[in-house]
Formats: structure tokens, C-alpha cells, sequence
């Protein structure tokens, strides 16, 4: 596994790891959605189309997060599986990339935890030894 | 730091913070730009991300900053406690109809929106000019219901043009609406009385059947959040203001992004109060429906319906002028003190009504607001118990356990839309609340009226 959920009283912090950015996205994009459901559960029924831009790394992990968020209090849906192109450009970074997975349903998924906000506090995306690493902590 | 950080605390509490990352978080937001008095922490206090829960910062209104990690995702989070003219001898033998006919009522858990009330984003904006009077207008309530809100169910000001498509989208649905998590719809009873003359003015007896729902504006508010957290990190950034913690990214009062920012916090803040009302409507049909009684039998009236997360203007005076301060309260309540203008009439020679609700096995607590609170904590108080355990913690510890089971033999009906909510929120992965109650009494900042004890919740 290449995301941990990391112990916290009030809230949830996902901590990620990956041999490059592109794949820091994918892993944190389902690392959010598994803290949600047991991503094994779901189908990949479902492929959307995601993206983001912000000034630097660490907000345009907040907008991409934040993409999947919106897509699942509006459509329900959570993601298996993603993939993710990360770029920098002269205008800042963005992101883009798929997902797959299927519509929330009680019946076949188990529910975690609602998500309310990815926040700011204690973000940090930064080389490390295998890579690359991300930390996150969600409002739940 | 440009004043000093003030934690309300009994020893025993202090011994759990000493280590605490809370305390930094007092510090940070002690170095906002315009802060006046102290920052301030209640003894419910925990980390957050940014401002502590359980802090309370007030700015100066024209020197000051606006943070919208100061109010919170769930903008405008709150407390509404009804009481009813039932017994408990008489509810308790039909808490499973009732819970059942709540459940019934009240959507609740993840992805549950109401069929019967989806607006489009005209009425919607409505909802967010407007707050609970929008409901009572629709027939959801009545009229009385409004003097017994804080700012009667609705934050003038609110800008509901500026609200953005996507929040009205994941808003449209939820409008009367539980959600999930530490949300609930609790049925109690009065256990007991700690001062007679406030519990008649609040028309608390001993042995009455209440109930209080914990809610706030749902998917709405934490999209508004999201995008003004966003505006602000890059205002914050343009102002010069140097944070250290980009949680607590703020901007100028008197700036475009501030007022957009408040703006539109008070319609979100609104969307929550006809929230927390068209629920009061659903709990009124719930027991007439299950009881087989009329309205004038169940009598249920909102005692109070209090905000624990908020920002706003509020007038206070330091013995030498008045003054308008933009208080924010991250899981702190505002606890106005006897003889207040705001303070309803009937409440005016006792207070304002403060809620505290436990966890859904020990206790809730009212009480009311005092002097010592609008002179040293900018009028606020506590708002809850506090956690002890993390989520997962919870549910290892409920492995094995029938929960549902264990709160019934404990004399709780529980219905929940998933047992993992139910494992995370068990009476012994928060905090005893009477704990965080009786430090804010022993500070002078408020004064117990009652207790109330569980006897039937719905949760997501």
C-alpha cells in the first residue's frame, strides 16, 4: 500500500508515497476515496475526466482532491483507480487525469467516513527517498 | 505573538494539553493581524487545522482580519434544542416508533438528500438571504420560532448572490438534512436541575421530554469554505500577512476578499439555520405522527438554536467606549449574558441559553450565559465534549461489540444509517462533557440550568 490514513482525534490525515508526482496523484486521489469506502469495492463502471491548476504542488494537491470531493457529494461517486499528469507551466501547475469507479451504494460499499474540506494545515508535497511524498489532512 | 493566549482549563484538562499541538495553535492565531483581547481557548479545546476548535478570536472591525479557518468547513454548525410538553414516562415506552419515525423524517448519512424538498438555485438563493424565516415562510415553522434563534435565524448581510454554482448544487439536496459524523437528532429527557428560576424561564421540568438536533450547511457551507480558503491564501499572500500556518490564511476586514469572504459565510451560515428549521418540522411531525397527538399536545418549542461556528459583528464595550468587534468562534458558543437586548425577553433575566451537547450515552447540559463571558471571553463559551479517541481507535475498540445492543441495555434507542459512525461516535471516544461544563462555570463564563439525558438518536 502506497497511502496511509494517519491517527488524528478530530480529523484525517493521508500520508502517500510514489516514485513520481504522476503517480503521488493517482495514489492520493484513491487514497481519499478509500478513506471514504473500501476502494476494492468498487467497479470501475464509471471513467471521469479530472482537472486542476494552482500556484504550486502543494495547492493544486488541494484542487485535485477537491475535484473528487465535489464529484462525489454531487454524483456520489468514488474512484478505484486513477491516473495523473502533473506539469508546471509558466502560469503555475496543473494536473489532469482519469478515474474509475462507480456511484456510492450502501448496499455494496461500506461507509468510512464523510469528508468536509481538504484542508491546508500540515500539507506538504516534497521528495523523498522513494520519491515522492504527500501529506493531507481532511476536515471529517 | 501580539497578545496573549488565554486557555479556560481545570488541572486535570491542562494535564491532557500540556503536550497538545492545540496550545500552538492558540499561539498562531494570537499573531493575527488586529486581534483584540486575547486568544482565547475553552476547555473543549482540540486540534484543529489552523485555529484550534474550541477558539474563540475576536478582530478589530476596521483594523482586523477575517479567517475563514476561524469558522470552519461546516459553516455555522450548531445546536437547536426544542423542548416538548411530553413526559418521559409517557415517550420512553415508544422511544423504537419515535426513533423509527425520525429516521423516517430526517434524510441522514452520507449521500442522503430529500425528495420532497429540492430547490432550484432562485429558491435556493432565497434560503440564503433569508435563513429559518425562509422556512417559517414556506410553513416549515412558525414565526415564534424566530425570536428563539441567535440573530433570529438570519445573519443580515449575507451575500446569497455570490454563491457559487457548485455549492449551490451540492447544497440543492440538502436543504433539512442531518448529515453525518458527530451530527444527530437526540431525544432526551430533563435529569436534572441545577437552578429553578432559569429552568422555568427556559421552560425546562424536570422528567420533560426535549430533543436536539446538531447540524449545520451541509455540502453548501464546506464548498464556500473551500473556495474562500483558496481566495484567501492568495490575498493573505498579496496583504503581506505572514502566517504561520497556511490554515490560517485571513485577509483585511475592510478588503474585497474579506467582505466576499463574510458575505458569503453569513448565506451559508443561513442555509443552516432553515436547515436546522425545516428539521424542527420534520421533528414536530415525527412525534404527532408516532404519538398519534396533535401540535398542542406535544408543545414542541425551540428553547434556543445557538452557533458554534461562525464569524460575525458583535458589540462590546471595555467600560470606556463601545466597540465593534468581528468575533469568530471555532467551536465556541456565544453565551450572552441577562439583560442583553439579544437575549430573548422571556430569557432576559437569566441569560441566553447556551447548548452543550455530550455523547449520545451520559449527558447534554444547558446553560445560560453571564456577565464575566461578555467582559472577558468577548461572550463565548464551550460547545461540546471533545474527543478522546481518533476514529479509528473508536472502531477497534467496538470490535466485537453489538453497540446497538449495549445502548439499548443502557436505556438508548439508536437508529444510524451505518455502524461505523455509530462505532466512531460511542459514548467512550469523547470526552465526559460534564467535565468541560463545570470548568466554564468555575470561570464565571456560564451557569448550569440543566441536564439531559439520552433516550433515543438518529445518526448518519
Amino acid at each position: 500500500m502506497v497511502y496511509r490514513q494517519l491517527e488524528h482525534t478530530a480529523d484525517l490525515a493521508l500520508e502517500v508515497v510514489a516514485p513520481d508526482l504522476d503517480r503521488l496523484f493517482a495514489e492520493a486521489l484513491v487514497g481519499m476515496c478509500d478513506c471514504v469506502t473500501e476502494t476494492a469495492t468498487l467497479s470501475s463502471r464509471v471513467r471521469r475526466r479530472l482537472e486542476a491548476a494552482a500556484e504550486d504542488r502543494e495547492r493544486l494537491l488541494v484542487e485535485w482532491l477537491g475535484e473528487a470531493l465535489y464529484l462525489f457529494e454531487t454524483e456520489g461517486l468514488l474512484f478505484r483507480s486513477a491516473t495523473a499528469s502533473v506539469s508546471e507551466g509558466a502560469l503555475g501547475w496543473r494536473v489532469s487525469g482519469e478515474a474509475e469507479g462507480e456511484a456510492f451504494a450502501p448496499r455494496r460499499h461500506p461507509w468510512k467516513v464523510a469528508i468536509k474540506g481538504v484542508t491546508y494545515h500540515r500539507l506538504e508535497v516534497a521528495p523523498c527517498p522513494q520519491g515522492w511524498r504527500a501529506r493531507v489532512v481532511f476536515d471529517i | 505573538m501580539r497578545v496573549d493566549g488565554v486557555v479556560y482549563a481545570s488541572e486535570a484538562l491542562m494535564r491532557g494539553l500540556r503536550d497538545d499541538p492545540a496550545l500552538e495553535q492558540v499561539a498562531n492565531v494570537a499573531c493575527l493581524p488586529g486581534i483584540l483581547g486575547a486568544s482565547l481557548a475553552m476547555p473543549d479545546i482540540h486540534w484543529g487545522y489552523g485555529f484550534p476548535i474550541g477558539g474563540v478570536a475576536a478582530m478589530d472591525a476596521e483594523e482586523g482580519v477575517i479567517s475563514p479557518g476561524g469558522v470552519g468547513y461546516d459553516i455555522n454548525c450548531g445546536v437547536r434544542l426544542l423542548r416538548t410538553g411530553l413526559s418521559r414516562a409517557e415517550v420512553q415506552p415508544r422511544m423504537a416508533e419515535i426513533v423509527g419515525a425520525l429516521y423516517a423524517a430526517i434524510p441522514t448519512g452520507v449521500g442522503e438528500g430529500r425528495r420532497d424538498l429540492r430547490l432550484g438555485a432562485k429558491e435556493l438563493r432565497r434560503v440564503l438571504a433569508r435563513g429559518a424565516a425562509w422556512a417559517v415562510g414556506e410553513g416549515l415553522g412558525e414565526n415564534r420560532d424566530l425570536d428563539f434563534i441567535e440573530e433570529g435565524g438570519t445573519l443580515e448581510g449575507a451575500d446569497a448572490g455570490s454563491i457559487s454554482d457548485r455549492a449551490l448544487e451540492r447544497g440543492s439536496r440538502q436543504l433539512g438534512t442531518l448529515g453525518s459524523g458527530n451530527h444527530f437528532c437526540e431525544v432526551q429527557y430533563v435529569s436534572e436541575i441545577y437552578d429553578e428560576a432559569a429552568a422555568r424561564a427556559l421552560g425546562l421540568e424536570l422528567a420533560a421530554v426535549t430533543v436536539t438536533l446538531h447540524s449545520g450547511s451541509r455540502g453548501l457551507g464546506h464548498q464556500v469554505c473551500t473556495e474562500h480558503l483558496r481566495e484567501i491564501l492568495r490575498a493573505a499572500e498579496r496583504y503581506g500577512i505572514d502566517l504561520p500556518d497556511r490554515q490560517l490564511c485571513c485577509a483585511p476586514l475592510r478588503s474585497p476578499e474579506g467582505r466576499a469572504y463574510l458575505g458569503a459565510m453569513s448565506a451559508a451560515a443561513n442555509f443552516a439555520f432553515a436547515n436546522r428549521q425545516v428539521m424542527t418540522h420534520a421533528v414536530r411531525q415525527s412525534f404527532e405522527r408516532a404519538l398519534e397527538v396533535g401540535p398542542r399536545d406535544a408543545a414542541i418549542e425551540v428553547v434556543y438554536d445557538v452557533c458554534h461556528n461562525i464569524a460575525k459583528f458583535e458589540r462590546f464595550s471595555d467600560g470606556k467606549r463601545e466597540f465593534l468587534a468581528c468575533v469568530h468562534r471555532k467551536g465556541a458558543t456565544r453565551a450572552y449574558p441577562p439583560g442583553h437586548p439579544q437575549t430573548p425577553a422571556p430569557y432576559r433575566e437569566v441569560g441566553q441559553p447556551v447548548l452543550i451537547p455530550g455523547d449520545m450515552g451520559r449527558y447534554s447540559y444547558v446553560l445560560v450565559g453571564t456577565e464575566r463571558a461578555y467582559r472577558e471571553t468577548f461572550g463565548s463559551t464551550c460547545h461540546g465534549a471533545g474527543r478522546r479517541l481518533s476514529r479509528r481507535a473508536a472502531k477497534r475498540a467496538s470490535r466485537g461489540r453489538d453497540l446497538l445492543e449495549e445502548m439499548r441495555r443502557h436505556g438508548v434507542e439508536v437508529r444510524a444509517a451505518g455502524m461505523a459512525t455509530v462505532a466512531e461516535e460511542m459514548p467512550e471516544a469523547y470526552k465526559d462533557v460534564a467535565l468541560v461544563v463545570d470548568c466554564v462555570e468555575a470561570a464565571g463564563i456560564s451557569r448550569k440550568v440543566a441536564q439531559l439525558r439520552p433516550l433515543g438518536v438518529i445518526k448518519g
